[in-house]
């Protein structure tokens, strides 16, 4: 199963950053990772990772650094900067409110039923 | 370090994405393209094929117009530049750019935007740098609003008259209303042979009283100008038959003398007598009202001569004291007038009157003409803006998904409104430019056009205020309708527009009402303006058909002076002009010729007293009544063709043997209905004459205004140096003849110059410049608006029918036939322009009033005018429904019903 597109738009950069908060990544890293941490829900198209780390790093949520990788080729790393976690925290509590009143609704239960 | 050269299919991906993303290298192209490298290599280093990896990476355009809109966020971030409104020259220069591309990408809406706004602008610029330069400027003297224009009036003659010379005397001590006062010798321009060398040229000599420079305060460049003595000395007119000095004008001793710097004392011959040069005027002098003089010569205004209280040959001008309100004197005048009369009892004529210098130098119908086109201007550029507006409501519409893809990806609001204004202020830049040009060039075209429908003394030339004011309005129209849509986006949430997919887009109902207002504001001002040309051009109509009691084909007039010098007595020149016209007579073609002192159509001129009464008892001021004179030498009637209605034409008597007269209709009609004509005798010029003849009414004006006219024998005429015009019927080419012309006067005189030919066709349409000139301009006005209500509407039923295109389809489903799906679009089209027509007709109505002042014949509320208007709005309103509806019929239902 995929996303729908307007569900994807909101969660994608919730998901990026909360990989980049645990660790750095470098891009092809993070496109493995959403993919399958994510058990495929989150698999965008790849293309799509670019311009959304590029959008975050514009906003300033991440930062990119390059390191020489173990096999002594040269990477670009991301990271989360501080005002990332800040807004990262943000959107955790917004999505876990969001959750609870889905929950209270019983949005779940119900879509097991159909 | 790369491990070799990518595979060439993933080399062509990345191509893709970094071509549709356009970035400049200070935008992070080169790290861009770094970061897919990398994300490739790690792919096929993880032994996935290119084919999977290109299959799993999705599309690269989209990917590329994504990271076009992202990646300079980083680059600027990297800079240190704040996120948000502020925009660096850059991003400015980045948006102007991108802004540039997407209106490449829209060819045909972007030239008819760029082209309505150069319409609007250009149309403007040129109407109003003329009305700005013959209205609003002030008159190049010093403090204008106190020079005024002095007239006498007379309460049963009407019109305002001419001045008498010894009045001008008079007024001289009036200074407690008037502190200078001048007269001029405007009644004809006076031509002259100025000789400085061998060949004569001609030019046009201005007589002027001393004090004319001064009233208008304008001081000569070099030398003097007139002195008291040189007008008003001592002396009787007689003494001075001559005039001894003369100013030259700036031009004419560039032209002619060559900047001479030792020009003053100069003496050169003038009609054959020595003038000196006591003077030169600057460059930017102007005379207010005739033709412009290359010289100035002091006017003779002793007593005596033609300068007695019955004669109105001047006209005066004067500059009011300071502290007296220009309102009050009239009534001043009054009151002098009468103590004039008191004292010296044959001053008594009417009352005099004056009139600011500036309104009686542009004239109150062609100030009304101007404002009235100006006003027609305006709303050229009101439908213009009205119809760019919609234009960018359309692309607005088209533009929503894309904005809401752009919102979605994280731009800022600002960046979206800076995103549009770019494009806007693109297309304004442009249009402004090329308006700019259009102007320039409408400036010209309305000088070439009509040099005689606009005063000589106007300094017109473009003005770039006048163009500012066009651009800003246009501009600023440009975004506010543009911004609408994007401030809206930035309201809607981008989700629900993406969501609602290719349907109805976001067509608000608001900007739908909003747009058909701006199509039935549009169709209103067009219909006004169309209504307004076809009175004007129905109006002209009936000018070309006004009977001018004359037959103008085939005539060719031409001036010859006779210098004073060589010519000194009256039958020098009379002996002149019978062997002159006798070799005319004989060219080949030639059918008739005659000449008059002034050609008829062309305005009042010589307006003299005459009288009349059964008894004829002369100096009983009851019977005298006025009269336009004019000499005539040879067969001028058999010339102008101008019919004869009692009596014979002058040929048939012997001049020499008793002084004659031929009189118009109208004196018979106003002096004389009761009696026979031909048995009466009239005093007029200086003798009785009996009256010759009766010929029919020829207008001094091309509204067929007719005025009494006398025509009198040139041999008969008094001492003075009558400056003939020949007039010349003949069959064949004109320009032979006048060369023909030329060569006979050559052969009988070679110091002679052949004046100012002109055909009498010429003639005509040169005294119709004023009015063929606003027809042409209001109905190109009315062109311009009424396509460009077809654009608006036509545009406003197309995209109605493209967003309707799903709902067509169902309804056709339903079973709808074509007839139904067509009377959706027609009634919609009828929706629109019904409303517009009605404010329309009302627009006109109110505007029409106004107008009135320019008609003849036509009356403001002709209802042909109306009807022809209303017929072509029906036109452009079935013109503009006709494609949107027949593409609504060609919908495919299928296709409609399974898109999405």
């Amino acid at each position: 199963m995929t996303l729908e597109r307007e569900w994807m738009r909101g969660a994608a950069p919730m998901a990026v950053l909360t990989l980049l908060a645990r660790r750095e990544m470098y891009g092809y890293e993070l496109v493995e990772a959403l993919e399958r941490d994510s058990d495929g829900l989150l698999a965008m198209g790849q293309s799509t990772v670019y311009p959304l780390l590029y959008n975050l790093e514009g906003k300033g949520h991440i930062e990119s650094v390059a390191r020489t990788a173990a096999n002594g080729r040269k990477r670009k790393y991301y990271k989360a900067t501080a005002a990332g976690l800040r807004w990262l925290e943000g959107q955790r509590s917004q999505w876990a409110k969001l959750v609870a009143a889905m929950s209270n609704l019983g949005v779940a239960d119900d879509a097991g039923a159909v | 370090m790369t491990e070799g050269p990518l595979p060439p299919e993933i080399r062509a991906v990345i191509d893709q994405v970094l071509d549709a993303a356009g970035l400049g290298f200070t935008q992070g192209r080169d790290e861009t393209e770094q970061d897919l490298i990398e994300h490739f290599e790690d792919g096929l280093g993880r032994g996935i094929d290119a084919d999977t990896l290109i299959a799993r990476f999705g599309d690269p355009r989209a990917a590329g117009e994504r990271i076009a809109r992202t990646r300079p966020q980083v680059q600027a971030r990297r800079r240190g530049e704040p996120k948000g409104m502020t925009m660096t020259i850059e991003v400015w220069w980045q948006e102007l750019q991108r802004a540039a591309r997407r209106l490449g990408r829209a060819p045909g809406f972007t030239a008819i935007v760029v082209l309505t706004l150069a319409l609007g602008v250009g149309v403007n610029t040129a109407i109003f740098t003329v009305v700005n330069g013959v209205i609003l400027q002030e008159l190049p003297y010093d403090e204008p609003d106190r020079l005024v224009r002095i007239y006498e009036r007379h309460e049963e003659w009407g019109d305002l008259e001419y001045m008498r010379a010894p009045l001008i005397g008079e007024m001289r001590a009036w200074d407690e209303v008037f502190s200078d006062v001048a007269a001029m010798y405007t009644y004809r321009e006076q031509g002259a042979d100025l000789t400085d060398g061998d060949t004569p040229v001609r030019v046009n000599a201005m007589a002027v009283s001393s004090g004319y420079f001064e009233t208008l305060g304008r001081s000569p460049l070099v030398g003097r100008t007139f002195g008291e003595d040189e007008s008003w000395g001592a002396g009787e007119y007689q003494d001075y038959p001559v005039p001894e000095e003369a100013i030259l004008s700036h031009r004419l001793w560039e032209g002619h003398f060559g900047e001479d710097p030792q020009i003053i004392g100069r003496t050169v011959q003038l009609d054959g007598v020595s003038v000196e040069i006591v003077g030169v005027m600057p460059a930017d002098f102007r005379d207010p009202f005739g033709s412009q003089g290359d010289l100035w010569v002091p006017q003779n205004m002793r007593p005596g001569g033609g300068n007695h209280y019955r004669n109105f040959y001047l006209s005066g001008i004067a500059r009011i004291r300071d502290g007296v309100d220009i309102g009050t004197v009239d009534d001043r005048l009054v009151v002098l007038g009468d103590a004039l009369v008191e004292r010296i009892p044959e001053a008594v004529h009417g009352t005099t009157a004056v009139r600011p210098l500036q309104s009686d130098v542009v004239g109150e119908t062609r100030q009304t003409m101007l404002w009235i086109l100006a006003a027609a201007a305006a709303l050229v550029l009101l439908t213009a803006c009205v119809n760019v507006g919609n234009l960018l409501f359309a692309r607005g519409l088209g533009q929503d998904r894309a904005l809401a893809l752009q919102a979605a990806l994280g731009s800022g609001r600002g960046r979206l409104v800076a995103s549009i204004l770019t494009e806007h202020a693109l297309m304004a830049g442009a249009g402004g430019v090329l308006g700019l040009a259009f102007g320039a060039a409408g400036v010209k075209l309305l000088l070439a056009v009509s040099p005689d429908a606009l005063p000589a003394v106007a300094d017109i030339s473009l003005g770039l205020p006048v163009f500012a004011f066009a651009f800003l309005i246009t501009g600023g129209a440009l975004l506010v309708f543009g911004l609408t849509p994007a401030l809206r986006m930035s309201r809607t949430s981008p989700a629900e527009v993406l969501r609602a997919g290719d349907r109805a887009s976001t067509v608000g109902r608001l900007v739908r009402r909003l747009r058909d207002t701006l199509v039935v504001v549009q169709v209103a001002a067009a219909l006004v303006l169309v209504v307004g040309a076809t009175l004007l051009t129905r109006s002209f109509g009936s000018l070309l058909d006004v009977p001018l009691g004359l037959e103008p084909e085939g005539v060719v007039t031409f001036e010859v002076h006779l210098p004073g010098a060589r010519y000194p007595e009256p039958a020098d020149r009379v002996r002149f002009h019978d062997e002159y016209q006798e070799r005319l007579r004989s060219l080949a073609g030639v059918e008739a010729v005659g000449a008059t002192s002034w050609l008829p159509v062309n305005g009042r001129y010589h307006s003299w007293g005459f009288q009349w009464s059964p008894d004829a008892e002369p100096g009983d001021d009851e019977s005298f009544r006025s009269t336009d004179v004019r000499m005539i030498h040879g067969d001028y009637f058999a010339a102008m063709g101008i019919p004869i209605v009692r009596g014979a034409p002058p040929a048939d008597f012997d001049l020499e043997a008793e002084q004659l007269v031929w009189v118009n209709e109208e004196i018979v009609r106003s002096t004389m209905p009761d009696v026979d004509p031909l048995t009466q005798t009239i005093r007029l010029a200086g003798a009785e004459r009996r009256i010759a003849g009766v010929v029919a009414d020829v207008p001094f004006s091309t509204r067929g205004e007719v005025s009494p006219k006398s025509y009198v024998p040139h041999r008969q005429g008094d001492a003075r140096n009558w400056a003939l015009t020949q007039t010349v019927r003949a069959s064949g080419d004109a320009a032979d003849l006048l060369e023909r012309a030329r060569g006979e006067l050559r052969a009988m005189d070679p110091g002679l110059v052949l004046y100012r030919p002109q055909g009498m066709v010429d003639l005509l349409e040169r005294v119709r410049a004023q009015d063929r000139f606003a027809t042409m301009l209001m109905a190109a006005f009315g062109m311009l608006a009424l396509v460009l209500s077809l654009i608006g509407t036509y545009g406003v039923l197309s995209t109605s029918v493209a967003s309707r295109t799903r709902e067509i389809g169902i309804r056709m489903a339903l079973g709808a036939d074509t007839k139904t799906v067509r009377g959706l679009v027609v009634r919609y089209a009828a929706a629109l322009t019904i409303p517009g027509v009605l404010f329309g007709l009302v627009g006109a109505w109110i505007a029409s009033r106004w107008i009135e002042a320019l008609l003849f014949e036509v009356g403001a509320a002709d209802p042909w005018s109306y009807a022809g208007a209303l017929a072509v709005f029906f036109g452009v309103a079935i013109l503009a429904g006709w494609l949107p509806a027949r593409r609504a019929t060609r919908v495919d239902t299928v296709h409609v019903l399974t898109a999405e």
